[in-house]
């Protein structure tokens, strides 16, 4: 591995997909600004928006950077250079996880923010977001390891929209467990063994997610 | 492996399902340029990928430029300009972009010599990709891998779909590059014609097995055609070399891969009249070894 080819290949897609990304995010604030209007509905909508500016985000980095690769046959362009498959997946790693995790800090810290000196949103919402915005981040793990090692837009298709349907259905599981239900509409944060349980387990699979796309990809044959 | 050699290939096979590519054995020596000649599914396109490291063999040495693929293909690829039919630049950016991209990663990048391209392939830097023809687009991919001067070139099928203007500046420009004495070129294609004007060496791929493989002049040499007038009793017999024979009342066309004057006597003294005795183009010939090849291999020999 060339630590100076990783970079041209991060930057080179920084490059690519900058402007997309950009706004994107600047969307995905503003859906977070939201927040802070005194209304329910606006809570909901806020919500609904952040949900879908952040699963769009994602889908935008794995489309745009490594399914349009292979479909718009400019992956033989990139794979011609001095790199190897484990340069290639480790480029598209950091890129990927980089740009999402930028905005998605940028999001946890905004949302976060909002609960907490917003008098009408309660706190005890805390911990329901973070673990619902982690859901996010290990489905967004989930669809650019299948993108990767299929190298499918049918397949990495599929699981964007299992992951995205998977999302309410978790909010509403997440939401009714013990030890995070009775907490919600509460004044204060709480981070019990239910909570902490969520976010170990998910931070856990995004790990074991990362380490598989890895060790499948080592052990392909045939890459193009 | 011998310095002297820019590609070899030992033994080499791969697998597949519903395709098998056999005992792949190859060289090219350093400053030579070879043509691959095959149909199409015959192998020419796992062979060259396997020389990028882009699909590992089963079995088998696949050296280049003295580096054992795929595990030492970082070194190997520093030193290697590929294009392939199916490698396409990224459309929404300029030539001028890609330029600067390839310019930050190899140090060897010729700035002056891509200006002399771009004048050459009629080329404009500032010109998206996505607004280029198909012509266009293929001098552009070519430009940025010689501008960076590679040790060697590999190229899958780099002049189809070309006008006959843009295949000749194609062709001319890497003849060109063989000028400087270190550099070989590896090229894959269906038209004979091309192969014909480039290389010094051909190999003939089909159904994943090289089924010949030699200098032009020596094909070029030993192949021939020969039209015969026979009496319906006079017996011919099948000599080394002949890969057909075909008779069609008193007329006879023998096709033959060794030929030689003592052919041509061996015929007339069997009672033949030899009326021709004819030079054959290199499609004629790939054609012909194909057609042999094939009727030497039983069904099951082939995946």
């Amino acid at each position: 591995m060339k630590t100076s080819m990783i970079k041209a290949l991060i930057r080179k897609d920084w490059l690519l997909h900058r402007k997309t990304f950009v706004l994107f995010a600047v969307m995905a604030l503003l859906s977070v600004a939201i927040f802070a209007v005194e209304s329910t509905k606006a809570f909901y909508l806020a919500m609904s928006l952040l949900l879908t500016m952040v699963i769009l985000i994602g889908a935008l980095l794995v489309f745009s950077s490594v399914v349009n690769e292979r479909k718009e046959h400019t992956l033989p362009f990139v794979m011609s250079l001095p790199i190897t498959i484990y340069d290639y997946t480790l480029s598209k790693m950091l890129f990927n996880l980089g740009a999402y995790l930028a905005a998605w800090l940028l999001l946890l810290g905004c949302t976060v923010a909002l609960f907490m000196t917003q008098a009408h949103l309660p706190n005890g919402l805390i911990p329901m977001a973070v673990i619902v915005l982690l859901q996010l981040l290990l489905s967004f793990f989930l669809v650019l390891g299948a993108a990767l090692v299929s190298g499918s837009e049918k397949v990495t298709i599929v699981v964007t929209t299992l992951t995205n349907v998977s999302v309410s259905l978790f909010m509403f599981w997440a939401g009714s467990f013990d030890g995070i239900y009775e907490h919600l509409s509460g004044d204060v944060a709480v981070w019990n063994r239910s909570s902490l349980g969520f976010v170990v387990s998910e931070v856990v699979l995004a790990v074991m997610i990362v380490a598989g796309t890895f060790y499948l990809q080592s052990r392909k044959k045939d890459f193009i | 492996m011998s310095n002297t050699l820019a590609i070899q290939m030992e033994a080499v096979s791969k697998n597949y399902p519903h395709f098998k590519l056999s005992d792949i054995n190859l060289s090219l020596e350093t400053g030579q340029i070879m043509g691959l000649i095959g149909p199409n599914g015959a192998g020419k396109s796992t062979t060259i990928r396997m020389l990028m490291g882009l699909i590992h063999q089963d079995s088998g040495v696949v050296n280049v430029l003295g580096q054992s693929m795929p595990k030492q293909q970082v070194a190997a690829k520093w030193q290697i300009g590929y294009a392939s039919e199916d490698l396409r630049l990224y459309g929404k950016c300029d030539l001028q972009w890609h330029m600067d991209y390839m310019k930050s990663i190899y140090d060897s990048w010729d700035a002056t010599y891509a200006q002399t391209l771009l004048k050459r392939f009629d080329l404009l830097a500032q010109h998206p990709i996505k607004g280029m023809s198909h012509g266009q687009r293929v001098k552009a991919a070519l430009l940025l891998m010689l501008a960076r001067r590679p040790k060697l070139l590999i190229l899958d099928e780099p002049t189809t779909g070309l006008d006959p203007v843009a295949r000749h500046e194609v062709i001319n420009e890497l003849m060109d590059v063989l000028l400087e004495g270190d550099r070989s070129i590896l090229f894959s294609s269906h038209n004979t014609q091309d192969v014909e004007q480039l290389s010094d060496q051909i190999t003939f791929i089909d159904k994943g097995r090289v089924i010949a493989s030699d200098d032009k002049e020596s094909f070029v040499s030993s192949w021939r055609r020969l039209r015969l007038q026979v009496d319906a009793s006079t017996a011919v017999p099948e000599m080394q070399g002949v890969v057909a024979q075909r008779r069609v009342g008193n007329q006879m066309i023998i096709t033959t891969k060794k030929y030689n004057d003592h052919l041509t006597q061996h015929y007339q003294q069997c009672g033949a009249v030899v009326q021709s005795v004819e030079h054959m183009t290199l499609e004629e010939i790939f054609v012909s070894e194909v057609q042999a090849s094939r009727l030497t291999q039983s069904p099951g020999d082939v995946a």
